[in-house]
């Protein structure tokens, strides 16, 4: 059993294709990561080829074999390293026109569609336009800009939106057995984003996301040079500068956000309040401001080898700034 | 010769039996061709009499030459056999070869008279090549050089006659400035121009609706209006460039040259220079001079300085992905300030 | 089979082709006329009829009753070019077919004559594709092509072709279509094949089309498909991934008016339509690009606006030039800054709140803003009070930077212009006692190595007086003798308190503001 939360919209347009039997021939799921465009693609696949009354059904043999990931008319195509190439794509124009075994469509599920080369998208195009009536291609991509117009012009694109609030949360409770106090708190963070939810209740990113915090507060407390020790930290997280990052720029706009609107419910770190409010009161507008663009300047050195301890030692001077 | 002493030559008569042609205006190269044609071919034999000998491989050449000359004409007083030598494949033949081509040539062909061999080259020739030491000596050649701007626009305005339109002088002078002294340039411009107005008489206005203004024209609408700091007007040049789908990073180039263009003019003040000179020495055609000059009239050497920095300011915008109407625009407005 | 919208409304007659009348015209008069060309060149971005007319052409061409340069679509010839089932209108992708040899594969069979029709027409698909020996392959054909042979070439990028291949071909350029025109071909495909889009709805997909009728035609497809029955404008929006502009002017709305909490409440409420953040700040940046332009130029420009013109006409009106020329801006720089940026949504609000905010940006832009804020207040009749409101803490704030400012200026200037003033009136009231009045109502400054005496309005006519030569001489002589200098000394009204601020802020700064979009 399967269940989906949340994309109540776009499984109402999957049922009404399927029961117009209105199904094109090539669909772009388009949206940031994490909203569970993979996901549904393979539901979506599984709608289509189910045999049973209810799509989808779950029981019957074509469902079953969906399930358990070895259906033999469903094709998962991935990048290998960092694209997909020009024989990948013929392998597909290929295979296509082999009819499918027992289904009703052959579904090719191209992930990270943007990830193909320009040469592959090109040798693409003519089986995109008119392929057999009994293929389906689901092509999955962050950005509609990554594709070429003639690709992206022959399919017809699903948007993926953020979920609610209330749909993260069931997600959490129900999928990831958390409590409904963390569910509710790692609702809000999560920003109705599956995958960033996910990212929140792993055990090592809790801890990161807590020890990042109290170091936050710690520097805020350190005067002039003796913040320099600080570096020990970014140090041992080097790895995962950029997550700490992240999370050090969330907290520092939800302290910005409140300081402008005086008003909590605009706050994404909601467990840490108390200390956002009193942050708020020792730094101004203008040092904020000044510390976030920091924060992504020091990220743009950081990209070009920069070397990282004086990086980080700047960054944490200027925080400071001189107080 | 050039082209009209060989009209000339040919009308009274005068056919040589080996010609080398040659030359940057190929409409009228072909155009001369054409003319021996009509001149010595009968129509329905034309096709059996007219031989254009082309090879991939230039060590063919001779052999496929000498075959084809050696045939009669067919019911027809004179045979045409057309060498192409664009690419100068004749001068990669071998040295026993090429002597063995021009033997044949001044044996077989000089002295026949139902035979006439027309050998035609590129855009240059080599003068000290054994090849053309030879045609200079035993051949009619014939230089079909480009034209000058008013032959050309006695040739434009005669072809519009020929089809029925009547054209102020000035219009046509208008007309070649923009399209250029290339006759193929010129008759498909004119081709265009003929079929949209319907009138009897030339309407420019009409004509600009068809004309292939070339990006060098457009960019030079956009430029001149920014060097009369028309701000509004150079705002809709720049729009109407885009909106052609030409490319940002090329327009800024182009804008970028005419202000390279007017600073160099403005190194020249104060001292003496003739439009030949100054042609020259910008490296820009003769008819361009005059523009250029009245344009640096309204840069002073301040506004010059400035803009420098602005183009390269607009040029680091658009590689760091600023929207390209906006850096554009922005150019615009520094470089349009009074 | 179900075919595509596209293709189903290709226009299949030249009357039926929208936004290239020029080359239509052109073409039809050279059907009618016999003086059909052997090269041709079709440029233009796509989707804008490059090969619809290709096809048109080579249809007119050949047909069998063709009537006033149209073909008839009826015919033998022009059912098997339409249905594509004859050899001898043959459709070449260039991108797939770009070496020598393909080109001289094409060159043979160039020479066969034509089985079914008079012509045979080759159309080279993206001909800029070619490699440079294909190019001059093809060139020796377009010299000289046979009489039965009409190669029309058709590109994208016409830059990259050689100069001898343009030279040989009639060149026409295809534009990109008019948004008006695009929506009303919509609006008959619309109308024809049943389907409901609001009004709003279909001016949005003409909009994002860009100039290409094949990309609108392939969107309006895409909105029909997504639901039964009536499709809004919202769903348009949706659809399409774009803010609906109420969303827009709304978030700007509240930006001018300095409601932190809405605007941020805006900006969550657009996100959370799954509008990806480039496409959202694409829009809004055109839409106040669009603003400045009309409040630049107005109705003389309004044809290059990307957006609806009654629209910017009319929202236009609502913001000062310094505001919109800011915004533009700032939203312009982040759009470069979002590209690699740990955190964008941060940045935007950041970029949003800054805006509200801009006593704390000392860049020009922000400056200029601020003191259009204060001119405006002027007119209005703002009457400045001692109250501690924010608003007059701001003032209060500039002007003590720029005092400060001032000071420091001042400091540099090595007269202390306190102590030598007393000395003056003192000089004055011995040997002058009038001028000394005079001058008791004055405050002196300095400024620029003069002194300037202020007077208030009510003094007017002591500032007549005290400027006659033979008073100001005077005055300035005992200057120079407790000085032992010669100070040039002015004396003028002083303008109200915020027409100083300004005065000072311009001085300060400069007079000769920039800004800077880059």
């Amino acid at each position: 059993m399967l269940r989906v939360y949340g994309h109540e919209e776009i499984l109402k347009v999957f049922r009404n294709i399927i029961n117009q039997n209105k199904i094109s021939n090539a669909y772009l799921f388009v949206g940031e990561e994490g909203l569970g465009k993979r996901f549904l693609a393979e539901y979506f696949a599984m709608m289509v080829n189910c045999k049973g009354t209810d799509k989808p059904c779950f029981k019957c043999s074509s469902c079953v074999k969906m399930l358990k990931k070895s259906h033999p008319d469903v094709f998962i195509i991935e990048p290998e390293g960092d694209s997909i190439k020009v024989e990948t794509v013929r392998y597909i124009n290929a295979e296509i026109n082999i009819k499918p075994y027992e289904s009703f469509k052959k579904v090719f599920i191209i992930d990270r569609a943007d990830k193909m080369t320009p040469a592959a998208q090109n040798a693409f195009l003519k089986t995109l336009e008119e392929p057999p009536l009994y293929g389906l291609f689901i092509l999955i991509s962050p950005q509609i800009e990554a594709l070429l117009p003639t690709v992206v012009s022959r399919c017809n694109v699903v948007r993926f939106k953020r979920e609610r609030k209330e749909v993260i949360k069931e997600y959490l409770i129900g999928e990831k057995g958390v409590s409904e106090e963390e569910a509710e708190v790692l609702a809000h963070l999560a920003d109705g984003n599956f995958g960033e939810a996910d990212k929140l209740v792993d055990e090592n990113y809790k801890k990161l996301r807590s020890n990042v915090l109290s170091e936050i507060e710690k520097i805020f407390e350190k005067k002039g040079f003796e913040v320099l020790n600080e570096y020990s930290f970014f140090e041992e997280n080097k790895e995962q500068i950029e997550e700490v990052l992240k999370i050090f720029l969330s907290y520092l706009r939800d302290v910005l956000v409140f300081k402008t609107t005086k008003n909590l419910k605009f706050i994404k770190n909601v467990d840490y309040i108390d200390s956002i409010e009193k942050l708020e009161s020792k730094l101004t507008f203008k040092r904020l401001n000044n510390i976030i663009n920091r924060i992504e300047q020091f990220n743009s050195q950081l990209k070009s080898n920069v070397n990282y301890q004086l990086a980080v030692e700047n960054l944490l001077l200027d925080i400071l700034g001189g107080q | 010769m050039n082209y009209r002493e060989f009209v000339e030559s040919i009308k009274k008569g005068q056919i040589a039996p080996l010609y080398l042609f040659y030359g940057e205006e190929r409409f009228l190269l072909l155009d001369a061709v054409k003319r021996l044609k009509a001149r010595l071919l009968v129509p329905e034999f034309e096709d059996m009499n007219y031989i254009v000998i082309e090879r991939e491989n230039p060590e063919e050449y001779v052999e496929a030459i000498i075959e084809n000359c050696e045939t009669l004409p067919f019911f027809s007083n004179y045979k045409i056999v057309v060498v192409k030598n664009e690419e100068e494949q004749l001068s990669k033949i071998g040295d026993k070869e090429l002597k063995r081509l021009t033997d044949y040539f001044k044996n077989m062909v000089l002295g026949n008279t139902s035979l006439v061999v027309v050998v035609v080259s590129g855009e240059k020739i080599d003068s000290r090549k054994k090849l053309y030491k030879f045609m200079e000596k035993e051949a009619a050649v014939v230089e079909f050089k480009k034209l000058t701007p008013e032959e050309a626009v006695n040739y434009a305005g005669y072809f519009l006659k020929k089809h029925g339109k009547k054209a102020a002088k000035k219009d046509v002078e208008y007309l070649v400035k923009n399209i250029g002294t290339d006759l193929y340039s010129i008759v498909n411009e004119l081709e265009k121009v003929i079929a949209y107005s319907e009138g009897e008489t030339l309407d420019l206005e009409e004509a600009r609706e068809v004309l292939s203004v070339t990006l060098q024209q457009n960019v030079f609408h956009l430029v001149n209006a920014i060097g009369m700091k028309k701000e509004k007007e150079a705002y809709r040049a720049l729009y109407a460039l885009l909106s052609k789908g030409e490319v940002p990073l090329i327009i800024l180039t182009m804008i970028a040259r005419q202000i390279r263009l007017i600073a160099k003019l403005k190194s020249l003040e104060g001292k003496a220079f003739d439009k030949k000179s100054i042609a020259s020495y910008l490296g820009i055609p003769f008819f361009a001079v005059d523009d250029i000059v009245r344009q640096s009239k309204l840069f002073t050497r301040e506004d010059l300085y400035k803009a420098y920095k602005e183009c390269l300011r607009c040029d680091i915008a658009l590689k760091s992905g600023t929207e390209p109407s906006f850096a554009l625009e922005n150019l615009i407005k520094k470089l349009c300030k009074q | 089979m179900y075919q595509s919208l596209y293709r189903k409304y290709r226009p299949k007659s030249f009357s039926e082709v929208v936004g290239q009348d020029h080359i239509v015209r052109t073409l039809r008069n050279q059907i009618k006329m016999g003086r059909i060309g052997h090269a041709y060149l079709f440029t233009g971005t796509r989707g804008t009829g490059k090969t619809s007319v290709a096809k048109i052409f080579a249809k007119a061409v050949n047909c069998l009753n063709p009537k006033d340069g149209e073909p008839c679509n009826s015919c033998e010839v022009c059912q098997a070019i339409n249905t594509g089932t004859t050899m001898d209108v043959l459709e070449i992708d260039a991108a797939s077919n770009n070496s020598v040899n393909d080109v001289r594969e094409l060159r043979e069979s160039v020479i066969y004559s034509p089985s079914l029709t008079k012509y045979k027409v080759y159309i080279i698909d993206e001909v800029h594709m070619l490699s440079t020996g294909a190019f001059n392959a093809l060139l020796k054909t377009l010299e000289e092509p046979p009489r039965h042979v009409i190669f029309i070439l058709a590109t994208t990028e016409p830059e990259k072709l050689p100069d001898t291949i343009l030279s040989r071909c009639q060149r026409f350029d295809f534009k990109k279509i008019p948004t008006k025109q695009i929506a009303q071909n919509l609006e008959r495909i619309c109308r024809d094949s049943g389907i409901q889009i609001e009004e709003n709805g279909i001016k949005a997909i003409a909009l994002y089309g860009n100039g290409s009728m094949r990309d609108a035609i392939s969107l309006l497809e895409q909105c029909a498909s997504y639901k039964e029955g009536l499709i809004t404008y919202e769903d348009v929006c949706e659809i399409l991934g774009v803010a609906n502009e109420e969303m827009l002017f709304s978030l700007l709305d509240h930006i001018y008016e300095k409601d932190a909490v809405a605007s941020l409440q805006q900006l969550d409420k657009i996100l959370s339509y799954g509008i990806d953040l480039g496409n959202f700040l694409r829009s809004f940046t055109y839409m106040l690009r669009d603003m400045v332009i009309y409040k630049t130029g107005g109705d003389e420009l309004i044809e290059i606006l990307y957006g609806d013109q009654e629209t910017i006409k009319a929202k236009s009106q609502k913001y000062s030039i310094g505001f919109l020329t800011n915004a533009l801006e700032k939203f312009t720089a982040l759009q470069r800054e979002i590209r690699y940026a740990v955190s964008p949504v941060t940045l935007l609000e950041l970029t949003i709140l800054r805006l509200i905010r801009p006593e704390i940006s000392y860049d020009m832009g922000s400056l200029i803003a601020r003191i259009e804020e204060l001119e405006e207040k002027i007119n209005k009749g703002y009457v400045a009070t001692k109250e501690e409101s924010p608003k007059t803490h701001e003032k209060d704030e500039l002007e003590k930077k720029v005092n400060a400012a001032k000071e420091a200026k001042e400091e540099r200037e090595e007269i202390d212009l306190g102590r030598v003033w007393l000395e003056v009136k003192g000089i004055l009231k011995k040997e002058r006692m009038m001028l000394y009045t005079f001058l008791e109502k004055g405050v002196p400054h300095l400024k620029d190595g003069k002194i300037v005496v202020e007077y208030s309005e009510e003094d007017a006519l002591l500032v007549e007086q005290l400027g006659r030569p033979e008073n100001k001489d005077f005055i300035e002589a005992v200057v120079e003798k407790v000085v032992k200098k010669r100070i040039p000394i002015e004396f003028a009204l002083k303008k109200s308190e915020e027409d100083l601020l300004i005065k000072q802020v311009k001085e300060f700064f400069g007079d000769g503001i920039d800004i800077e979009i880059i």
